[in-house]
Parts: C-alpha cells; structure tokens; sequence
C-alpha cells in the first residue's frame, strides 16, 4: 500500500468508527433510558415502593416490561451486535430459530395472563 | 466499504461471500454459538416461567424480596460495560492500541465489578433465608443468574486473554477480528442479562395475585 493509499484507507476507517461510537452512544442513552422506564413501571406494582399504584393494571405492567425488555435485547442485538449490518441469511439464521422459544414463551404469558397469577 | 473490508480481512471464496458477507468464518462460528447459548437461557427461563405461573405460593413468607434498585446498579454496570466493548472494538479497528487497552481494561473492570456485586448480593440474600433448594423461587433465582454470572466470569477471561494479546502488539496490524468475536460474546452477556433482570427482578412477587 502506498502512503497516499493508506492515508485515504486511515481516512475511511476513521470516519466510519467515528460513526459506529455515535450511533453506539445514542444506542447506549437509548437502552438506558428504556432500563429507567422499566423499574418505574415495575415499581408502581411493587408495594412499599413510592411509585405503588394498587389500582394499575398487573397486565398492563406485565406487557409493558416484556415490550420495554424486547426493545433493549432488540438495540443490542441490531446495534451493539451489529446484526443490522450482517448479510440477510445471517440475520435469518439468528431470528427464524429464535422464534419458536419466543413465539412459545409468548403463549405461556399469556396463558399465565388469563389465569391473572399476578 | 465496510471497515473489514477497508483492512483487506475477508478471506471468502464468492460463495461464502453470497451468505455472509465479509464475516469471518469466527464471527460465523461465534454467532452459532451464541444461538446454541441463547437456547439455553430459553429454556432456563421458560422452565422458571412454568414455575412460576402454576405454583399457589412463588413468595413463602420469611424469604427476602430480591432488591430491584441492586440489580438496577449491576444492569446500568453491565449495559456501560457494553458500551466501553464498542469503543474498544473501533480501537481495535483503527490500529490503536493505547484506547483497544484503555477501554478493554474499562469493560473487564465493569465485568469484575458486576461478578463482585452478585456475591454481595448472594451473601446477604443466604443470611436473610433466601437459601438453594428450599424453595422453587430461591432455586430458579440462583440457577438463573448463577448462569449468567458464569458467562460474566467466562468474559472476563476470555477479555483478559485479549487483553494480554492486544498489549503484545497482535491487534496493530489492523486484524481486529478475535477483538469482534469478544465483543459479540460481552454484548450476548448483556443482551441476556436484559431478559434476566426484567423476569426475576422486576415482576413483583406479590402483585395482585
């Protein structure tokens, strides 16, 4: 590699890490922002808590953590991961056998739903 | 052009290529495994799920209630231990070794300090009654999170290990790619710990049933 090349590939390494830190950090505010929801609604269900709110749906927080925990595993995985940038059977080979347990767990909450265990 | 691309590290033949981009054949490897691990958190935390929803009684009076502003202090560790993993994997990219080791160093400390919190909350949750084997709660609570806490310790090795290589110059020549294979690995590490944290900690125990 000449020098002028290797200057031009420096370049373009910097520049593209420089926007994998961005895109990381606001990742980063993002998943803690979504962990800070989280214990505020697990606290309005969790008696002596200052948040506690007898009246608050068990169902609606329960959904509401399972959603808010699905997004964080979703930004790690896409883009901590760095699954957003892989080939499509890559993505395929990781999502489609993820799918049955998480399509199973899905029944089972709502199984557990139905007979309002909390 | 991606950055691996940029450093001239594919090493496929086209029809490798047409499946998996400029993966290395590691990254392949490392993805497989991690999904063959994932299956196994699966199926620890449907098993606690199952549990959970047919017993009468998950709370036995006298147990102590687990401290979600705890596991809150080790998940906010754990996600920034993430973030510091993706600062030293660009380092690593960019041939620079004095950040790969500064941020490599941050996330193993982050890793320790995690390992070191789950102690203390293991000691004090054994003093206060919360003991394996008495009880469906206080064993899915232990075998669950022991078995994250054993992908921490195994991370923190296998950064170390990195870490020792990284300082002997084996990352300067611009092949990152046993740094990339670490960093899915910590990422897997969180990712599951966001799942763990949310079904164990944050589902109250006492709630409406």
């Amino acid at each position: 590699m000449t020098a002028v090349t290797r200057e031009h590939h420096d370049t373009t390494v910097h520049a593209e890490q420089h926007a994998t830190r961005k895109a990381s950090a606001i990742t980063f505010s993002f998943l803690v922002v979504l962990t800070v929801l989280e214990i505020l609604l697990a606290m309005t269900r969790i008696e002596g808590s200052a948040l506690y709110n007898a009246q608050m749906s068990g169902d609606a927080v329960f959904w509401g953590l399972v959603f808010l925990a699905a997004s964080n595993a979703f930004l790690v995985l896409f883009f901590f991961m760095n699954l957003k940038f892989e080939s499509k059977t890559m993505k395929y080979m990781v999502a489609l056998p993820l799918a049955f347990p998480v399509l199973y767990a899905l029944v089972l909450i709502a199984e557990a739903a139905w007979r309002r265990i909390w | 052009m991606s950055a691996e691309a940029a450093t001239g590290l594919s090493i496929h033949t086209s029809e490798t290529q047409e499946y998996f981009g400029t993966s290395s054949t590691g990254k392949i490897g490392m993805w497989i495994f991690l999904l063959s691990d994932a299956f196994s958190f699966v199926g620890l935390l449907l098993g606690y799920g199952m549990l959970r929803s047919g017993a009468h009684v998950w709370h036995h009076p006298g147990e102590p209630e687990l401290s979600v502003n705890f596991a809150a202090l080790l998940t906010i560790v754990l996600v920034s231990s993430s973030m510091s993993m993706v600062m030293a994997l660009t380092a690593a990219v960019e041939r620079n070794r004095s950040q790969l080791l500064l941020f490599l160093g941050l996330t193993i400390l982050g890793g320790v300090v995690f390992l070191a919190g789950q102690a203390y909350e293991y000691t004090h949750l054994i003093e206060e009654g919360l003991v394996f084997g008495r009880s469906a709660y206080a064993s899915t609570f232990y075998v669950i999170t022991s078995f994250h806490g054993l992908h921490v310790l195994t991370g923190v090795i296998y950064m170390l290990f990195i870490f020792v290589r990284g300082a002997g110059g084996k990352y300067d020549s611009g092949d990152y790619r046993e740094v990339e294979l670490v960093d899915l690995f910590w990422h897997f590490v969180d990712l599951v710990w966001v799942f763990v944290f949310t079904f164990i900690y944050l589902i109250p125990s006492h709630a409406g049933a």
